[in-house]
């Protein structure tokens, strides 16, 4: 009986010993996998910018005692520029556009260095059309939808002259005379476009609202939800009034509506000389860093 | 046994399932270069320092205004009025109307407030035409304006114009633009002034420098690839025979 007994204890034993040598060799195994840290379930396959690496490692029970708790590391202030949802805001320099979208066309010339950005809420510049949910999304591989994560994010990209059909000087091949505007969430009619400089509102038809300065300055807001516009045909706008919602509204000639993409589409034209005295020419010119420009000074507050 | 049975297939199941999902995934996502470029894109993007921030581009100079050259745009009221009379006198049977600039006064026009008008100090310029006429507005913001219209079915139009001009300077992209674009263009017979045509996803527009103003008509197509936007002919033949809605401004 005793020695039955001792027998089944020294089996208990032996199996104990392997299950402890066994979760060594497992442990072991995933702690080299993770550089050192304790896996935490679902952080494998996050996109890098919802798994910040400055997260405390969380500290499974029973794990690796001995080792010293790490304190929880207060993140460091962050001395870059951030948007109000803690976002650090990065663009890409002008003319950069992706790739196979199309020629740009480099302007670095911060056309009005005083106007208010021309959303409330933070934004993404970048491809309507060349990225996740855009028609032509699949030459770069980014098949997917237009609320995909990952076009919800920085860095901003330039969209000026970026490839349209038609043809025209200023963008070889055709282009896009204006850059597309991403609210920070997917969500239709809920952010708002705001005047950017005090003007007139010149014209309001199909998907587009037109406003114009004092100094001649033309900025068209095209896909506006323009059933619910705050402003009318002729009114007298302050900088900072709300425009409309951004929405997909895009028209058609029947009057139909077919939805684009949720954006707002700006354009700017300037009456603009390389030297005083010579004759103007009073075109759409790229807005990007005047809006680089504009946004920078919206987040510092100023 | 039973319970063995519903587990392995169960598990079958779940690999063949599995199995599907990842080759959907594969295929969606294509790691190999959407990734690869949202990657690129993300070392290549610049931040922006809390302090010390360095300036951003190229600021634009000042915003000059030049003088009107209002006896420029009587001297070509009385051009066009002078070739109307000579094809009149024509002997040579159905000439052409001759192109130009003639004034018609802003009364006219049932949508055109007189006051948007008269407070413009430049020359208000639109294009001429019977449905244009119908439906033309103006706004105003003193130094500069907008005219916008139906020109036809399926085609509508802006014109604006401004006396205040913002120097841009030495910037070398700029200026390759700049004397692209004065290479480009040809002379417009109604103002006798050099002209060029651009062309965007949203309007066809035409530039053009008159009277010490600067101005810019845009038509807009409801069908982009209508002939009349996609092609130079109707956007120039718009322009060819323009209004002046304030003949008698000008003494400043
Ligand atoms: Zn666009």
């Amino acid at each position: 009986m005793d020695r039955s007994r001792f027998a089944q204890r020294g089996n208990a034993a032996g199996w104990l010993l392997v299950i402890i040598l066994l979760a060594i060799i497992i442990g072991g195994y995933f702690w080299t996998q993770n550089g050192g840290s304790i896996p935490v379930p679902g952080s494998g396959d996050a996109p890098a910018d919802e798994a910040p690496d400055s997260d405390p490692p969380i500290d499974d029970d029973g794990g690796f005692e001995g080792e010293p708790d790490d304190e929880p590391v207060e993140p460091a202030e962050p001395e870059v520029l951030t948007d109000i949802d803690g976002k650090v805001f990065s663009y890409l320099p002008v003319g950069d556009l992706l790739p196979n979208s199309g020629p740009g066309f480099v302007d670095e010339t911060v056309y009005r260095s005083d106007i208010l950005f021309p959303t409330e809420d933070p934004v993404f510049l970048n491809s309507q059309v060349y990225r996740y949910g855009g028609g032509m999304g699949s030459v770069n591989g980014m098949n997917g939808s237009q609320c995909d994560g990952r076009n919800y994010d920085y860095p901003w990209q330039d969209t000026f002259c970026e490839h349209r059909d038609r043809n025209q000087p200023l963008c070889p091949g055709g282009g896009h005379e204006g850059l597309d505007i991403r609210p920070h969430t997917c969500n239709k009619n809920a952010h708002w476009a705001v005047a950017v400089e005090d003007g007139r509102v010149i014209d309001v038809r199909r998907h587009w609202v037109t406003i114009q300065t004092a100094d001649g300055t033309i900025y068209n807001y095209l896909h506006l939800n323009m059933s619910d516009l705050s402003v009318a045909e002729g009114q007298e706008i302050r900088k900072g009034d709300r425009i409309g919602k951004i929405s997909n509204d895009f028209f058609k000639s029947d009057g139909t509506s077919v939805p684009t993409t949720t954006h707002l589409h700006f354009e700017m034209y300037e009456n603009y000389v390389a030297a005083p005295g010579d004759d103007p020419l009073f075109t759409k010119v790229n807005p990007y860093m005047t809006l680089v420009s504009a946004y920078d000074r919206k987040l510092r507050g100023e | 046994m039973i319970c063995m049975k519903y587990a392995a297939t169960a598990l079958l199941g779940a690999a063949v399932y599995g199995a599907a999902a990842f080759v959907a995934f594969a295929q969606t996502n294509d790691p190999e270069t959407g990734d690869r470029i949202q990657e690129e894109l993300a070392e290549r993007a610049v931040t922006r320092p809390l302090l010390k921030a360095p300036p951003l581009g190229q600021p634009a100079g000042e915003i000059v205004e030049d003088k009107i050259n209002w006896t420029e745009m009587r001297t070509e009221l009385a051009l066009t009025q002078r070739r109307e009379i000579a094809a009149r006198q024509s002997t040579t049977a159905a000439l052409p109307r001759p192109s130009g600039m003639r004034a018609a006064a802003a009364e006219t026009f049932k949508n055109v407030a007189l006051r948007e008008v008269n407070v413009t100090r430049l020359p208000v310029l639109a294009p001429e035409g019977a449905r244009v006429a119908q439906t033309l507005k103006v706004y105003s913001l003193g130094d500069s304006y907008s005219a916008t219209a139906e020109v036809e079915n399926g085609v509508s139009m802006r014109m604006s114009g401004t006396r205040k001009k913002i120097v841009i300077g030495d910037v070398k992209s700029a200026r390759a633009r700049l004397s692209a674009m004065r290479d480009n263009r040809k002379t417009l017979g109604s103002v006798s002034a050099p002209y060029f045509v651009a062309r965007s996803e949203s309007s066809t527009d035409l530039t053009f420098a008159k009277f010490g103003a600067g101005y810019v008509l845009s038509i807009m197509c409801d069908d982009p690839a209508d002939a009349r936007c996609a092609e130079d002919d109707f956007i120039t033949n718009l322009a060819s025979n323009l209004i002046l809605m304030n003949p008698e401004a000008g003494g400043e």
